[in-house]
């Protein structure tokens, strides 16, 4: 009787204690979270050798866990309930490379995109040459994978016979062994599968069939976390860390929208006699008025004023754009202190096609182009008459 | 317990069987009642719900009596036609894309198109045809030659000597390079651009200096044109007997350049197969839409031009027709989704939410309750909207108290002469008792499959129960390696097996010459192929899965058999062969009859076993039940329902199939 009653009271002094900590242990910012993937699509999640979830997907998501300062916990599982279990909490976010789609908001959230990937078309080598655009799908066998974006491409296609596997890469084996004529599924994880499996003697063909931006989906009751992704996820593009993964695992930068931000304009240095004359090309050619060409020329114009002066000649410019000066090439010769002739030379890309720099000069009439430094070290263009 | 009705005294049938009825009732459990109960509530439910009845629609496809949509058909076709343009698609080394005209291609080859390392020192090369090609000269390239081209100067080009191109480009040269002048016009491609306008002014001939590029074909087109006036783009590896005339200014609608290409082009036919009264192959290839507008909501009915529906058929001709004018449909419900271009609304009493763009609503209408609630909040939001009045074109083909139907797309029927069109896809389409070879998927494939690989695997049973129990050494121990190694694998391992290892090394193997007749299991594999075309009109894992599902379980049923036939008496057979019966006489005449009684439950047992793991056949892209419950759950996000639903129907057909076995064993029940 004593030993059962001390045996009670151990164990209720346990639970108490229990109880009395778990509330000190305050769970101060995120915490610790459980992120489902489906461990089945390389390069994006895959499950290596020694049995650890490894990939471009898990990288990202630890950068952004660390720049966010929480912890991540990875689940793998099936895909095709994925959605529907993380609308109900049992997950607090998933990433594989799930494409945003407004069916999914209706249920989920997804964080901004961080990949655009697109449906192509793999098919065995053989067939490389009869196969590269969706009508040449028609009355052909196509694989997918079941409730991916694949598989609702495929299915709205007209004659074609979808076979919907649990994973994608049973379908390329099927396909390997000649049961399947073509795949319709996500490029980076096809070229994935092809690549490192180089018996299956596949090949993709043709160009991205949509665009499909992936995104990472959030239990709708944790806007904490969703929240914490985006920013975290805009630090990481911004200081080219997203950058770096991605160049770890697909050996190429990221498109630009993934890159940080770079001005891409024509920069004009004053001090800096090439850069004046691109400046200046770029000018005339998409000038509105003719005050803004006047600013350039110099005070004394030469004889023969080529230099478009008058309303009619700038009309002649109407519609050029300057797309590219990164071709030309210049050639600075003193003439004197403060007086240079310059000879470009090179190709400009213009909107309506490329213009050789020596074929603007003949037009021009002139042999180069005269730059007079002012008073304040900048140049100024005054144009050289042709000898 | 003895059956004491043969005591009874006698009664009136009737009477006697609602005795037994009431008595079989009355020996029922109490649970039985509860189960009956929640079936009929369940039934009630199924039947009156609108969602359930979407889902049953989903996983089963009810036969209708009978149907015209019998295949789902791809055809090809020889047809003449005009060949007007030819454009490549390349990927240069820097890994842009450029389009070229065919005319620009000086030559083509398989090989390596190597990677500009400078711009990207870790680019990868790039194998396929590669296409060399001409690009004007730019500063600072050698031209390796120089190309003659025609078009008309721009009288703007101010500094600039710009050339206009008939199909709209332009191009800047070097007027040292114009090698001629006249006054003309150049003819713009009617054909490719409808009312472009021809160049007049002056044509310059120029020569332009050329250097050669290289770049990976991507894609090849040619713009192609039916003798209806009907212009596509195709692959150019669908033509064949390619021939160019000169033609004469006159024919300038259909002719340019001062060349007619023609050529014969495969063209598919694309389309439902319907019965056709005559020789001929019919096939629907536009389907027929038509929307129905309540008679309320006709504002305005009015004959007039419509402009037929080119994204649903690109051949079709606008026509004279019926435009109707609509008020703008109220949709009410919960909103779901809400982005900057449209809403999702679930109607009340539906699962699937509609899509509507905000265009199209009026949004002094828009009713939300609560106030100003949005998807985020706390709780459902509700919402009522308006859309705009609308107006529907097309042909009126029902006019009734209700409202009118209006065709906006009319079907298009190809008819097709059997001799010249090649058939590549003939699919059973539509669940019919016509069409019996469309009730192909979800639960008739179930019992198609459960029904076959259950025959199959009682002939294996029985073969290999018999001969478990020879006493040929070579025998038994052949049966009894088949059975444990069976036995021993999972069925899921077995069926990726069949479907991964088995499949392609039969269909691969060389046939084995016996002497008299050549052995040959590719042949077999192939017959299979026909069967599956045959039963289901189209090849797939099915012959596969069957083989791995009866194989799997003859090892099971083999055990069964064995142990009914050595549970009749061995005196049994002694007296058997004592009366002169071979071994296989009395095997059949008095073993087997009496191991019947033995072996029959667990047959059953294992029949229904067999149906419930027919699921298993989904790991092979074979559209049964549980696969088709699956992919409506990825389009829906709709679980709970599906599951129950599809749990219901397994249950049901369990339920069933005990029924049907448990008749059998009172047959072979003894006296």
């Amino acid at each position: 009787m004593r030993s059962k009653l001390l045996k009670l009271a151990l164990i209720l002094a346990l639970i108490l204690s229990v109880v009395t900590v778990l509330p000190t242990v305050a769970q101060e910012g995120i915490g610790t979270i459980t992120v489902g993937t489906n461990a089945e699509y390389p390069p994006f999640e895959s499950v290596d050798e020694d049995g650890n979830i490894i990939g471009f997907d898990i990288d990202l998501m630890n950068a952004i866990a660390e720049d966010a300062g929480f912890e991540v916990e990875f689940v793998n599982t099936k895909w095709d309930g994925i959605f529907t279990a993380l609308s109900q909490g049992e997950f607090d976010a998933v990433i594989s490379a799930a494409t945003i789609t407004e069916e999914r908001e209706e249920i989920i959230d997804f964080s901004d995109p961080y990949f655009n990937a697109g449906q192509v078309i793999a098919v065995p080598a053989a067939m490389a040459e009869t196969v590269s655009t969706v009508e040449d799908l028609v009355g052909l066998r196509v694989g997918v994978q079941l409730g991916t974006t694949g598989d609702e491409f495929a299915s709205e296609l007209e004659g074609v016979e979808v076979v919907r596997f649990d994973e994608i890469t049973l379908a390329f084996q099927a396909m390997g062994e000649g049961e399947l004529d073509a795949i319709v599924n996500d490029g980076p994880t096809s070229a994935d599968i092809i690549a490192n499996n180089p018996d299956l003697n596949a090949v993709i063909v043709g160009e991205p069939l949509t665009d499909e931006f992936y995104g990472i989906a959030v239990y709708p009751e944790r806007t904490d976390v969703l929240d914490a992704v985006n920013v975290s996820l805009a630090n990481l593009i911004a200081d080219g860390t997203y950058a770096e993964i991605y160049m770890e695992w697909f050996g190429v930068e990221p498109s630009a929208d993934f890159m940080p931000a770079e001005a891409v304009m024509i920069e004009v240095d004053p001090t800096d006699p090439g850069s004046v004359i691109v400046g200046h090309i770029a000018t005339l050619l998409s000038a509105e008025s003719p005050e803004e060409i006047l600013t350039y020329v110099c005070e004394e114009p030469a004889a023969s004023s080529i230099v478009p002066t008058t309303a009619e000649e700038l009309a002649a410019f109407a519609g050029i754009d300057l797309q590219d000066a990164s071709g030309l090439t210049f050639e600075v010769t003193e003439v004197e202190d403060g007086v240079v002739d310059v000879v470009p030379s090179g190709n400009l890309v213009l909107n309506i096609g490329t213009l050789p720099a020596s074929l603007l000069l003949t037009q021009l009439g002139i042999q180069s182009i005269r730059l007079v430094q002012n008073d304040e070290g900048n140049w100024q263009i005054c144009p050289a008459a042709a000898e | 317990m003895t059956d004491n009705t043969s005591q009874a005294p006698e009664e009136p049938i009737n009477n006697r069987s609602a005795r037994l009825l009431v008595a079989r009732a009355g020996a029922l459990p109490w649970w039985a009642f509860l189960l009956a109960l929640l079936f009929v509530y369940a039934f009630i439910r199924i039947s009156t719900s609108e969602e359930y009845q979407d889902i049953l629609d989903a996983l089963i496809d009810r036969p209708s009596a009978t149907t015209s949509d019998k295949f789902d058909v791809v055809y090809e076709v020889d047809t003449e036609v005009q060949v007007i343009q030819e454009a490549l698609t390349l990927r240069q080394p820097d890994g842009t894309r450029v389009n070229i005209d065919i005319d620009d291609v000086e030559g083509r080859e398989e090989g390596r198109l190597a990677c500009d390392r400078q711009a990207d020192p870790d680019c990868v090369d790039q194998f396929g045809q590669i296409v060399t090609y001409r690009v004007p000269a730019g500063d600072g390239d050698t031209p390796v030659g120089t190309a003659e081209k025609r078009g008309v100067l721009a009288p703007e080009g101010g500094l600039f000597t710009i050339v206009n191109f008939p199909n709209g480009s332009s191009i800047i040269i070097d007027p040292n390079n114009i090698t001629s002048r006249e006054e003309g016009t150049l003819l713009c491609n009617h054909v490719l651009q409808p009312g472009c306008q021809d160049l007049t002014g002056e044509i310059v001939t120029f020569e332009l200096p050329y250097v050669l590029k290289q770049g990976l074909l991507l894609r090849e087109d040619a713009v192609i044109r039916h003798p209806d006036g009907y212009v596509e783009t195709v692959r150019p590896n669908r033509l064949s007997d390619v021939e160019t005339q000169e033609c004469t200014r006159e024919e300038i609608e259909t002719c340019f350049g001062g060349e007619y290409t023609t050529a014969i082009f495969r063209e598919r036919v694309v389309g439902t197969e319907v019965t056709s009264d005559g020789e001929n192959i019919k096939v629907r290839t536009v389907n027929e839409q038509t929307v129905f507008i309540p008679r309320e909501r006709i504002i305005n009915l009015e004959s007039g031009l419509v402009e037929c529906d080119r994204n649903a058929n690109p051949r079709c001709q606008d026509f004279q027709g019926t435009i109707v004018a609509r008020e703008g449909a109220v949709t009410s419900g919960e909103l779901s989704l809400e982005t900057n271009r449209s809403v999702s609304i679930i109607p009340e009493g539906q699962t699937t939410s509609v899509e509507i763009p905000k265009a199209n609503l009026i949004q002094d209408e828009e009713v939300r309750s609560p106030e100003n609630c949005r998807v985020e909040d706390e709780g459902a939001c509700f919402i009522t909207v308006k859309e705009k009045d609308s107006v529907v074109a097309g042909r009126i083909i029902k006019d009734t108290d209700e409202g009118i139907t209006v065709q906006t797309v009319a079907p298009v029927f190809v008819e097709l002469d059997p001799d010249e069109a090649e058939s590549t896809r003939r699919a059973p389409l539509g669940c019919a008792l016509n069409n019996i070879r469309g009730c192909n998927a979800g639960i008739w494939l179930t019992l198609l499959v459960t029904f076959v690989a259950y025959g199959l695997a009682l002939m294996i049973g029985l073969v290999v129960g018999l001969m478990r129990v020879s006493s040929n050494p070579v025998i038994y121990h052949l049966s009894t390696f088949y059975v444990e190694l069976i036995r021993g694998t999972p069925l899921l391992v077995l069926l990726l097996f069949f479907a991964f290892v088995i499949g392609p090394t039969i269909r691969d193997m060389k046939p084995i010459n016996l002497g008299l007749f050549e052995f040959s299991l590719s042949g077999f594999y192939a017959i299979l192929n026909d069967i599956e075309v045959a039963v289901l009109g189209e090849e797939s894992f099915l012959s596969e899965a069957v083989l791995g599902l009866a194989i799997g379980y003859g090892a099971f049923l083999a055990e069964v058999f064995r142990a009914g036939i050595q549970s009749v008496g061995r005196g049994q057979m002694e007296a058997a062969r004592s009366l002169g019966m071979s071994y296989p006489q009395a095997m059949r005449h008095v073993i087997l009859p009496q191991a019947i009684r033995v072996v029959l439950p667990p047959l059953g047992n294992d029949f229904i076993a067999l149906l419930k793991d027919s699921a298993l056949i989904t790991v092979l892209a074979l559209p049964d039940l549980l696969q088709l419950g699956r992919l409506y759950i990825t389009r829906t996000f709709q679980p709970i329902p599906v599951y129950l639903m599809v749990s219901l129907l397994y249950v049901l057909l369990t339920l069933l199939l005990s029924m049907m076995v448990r008749y059998i064993e009172k047959r072979f029940k003894l006296p």
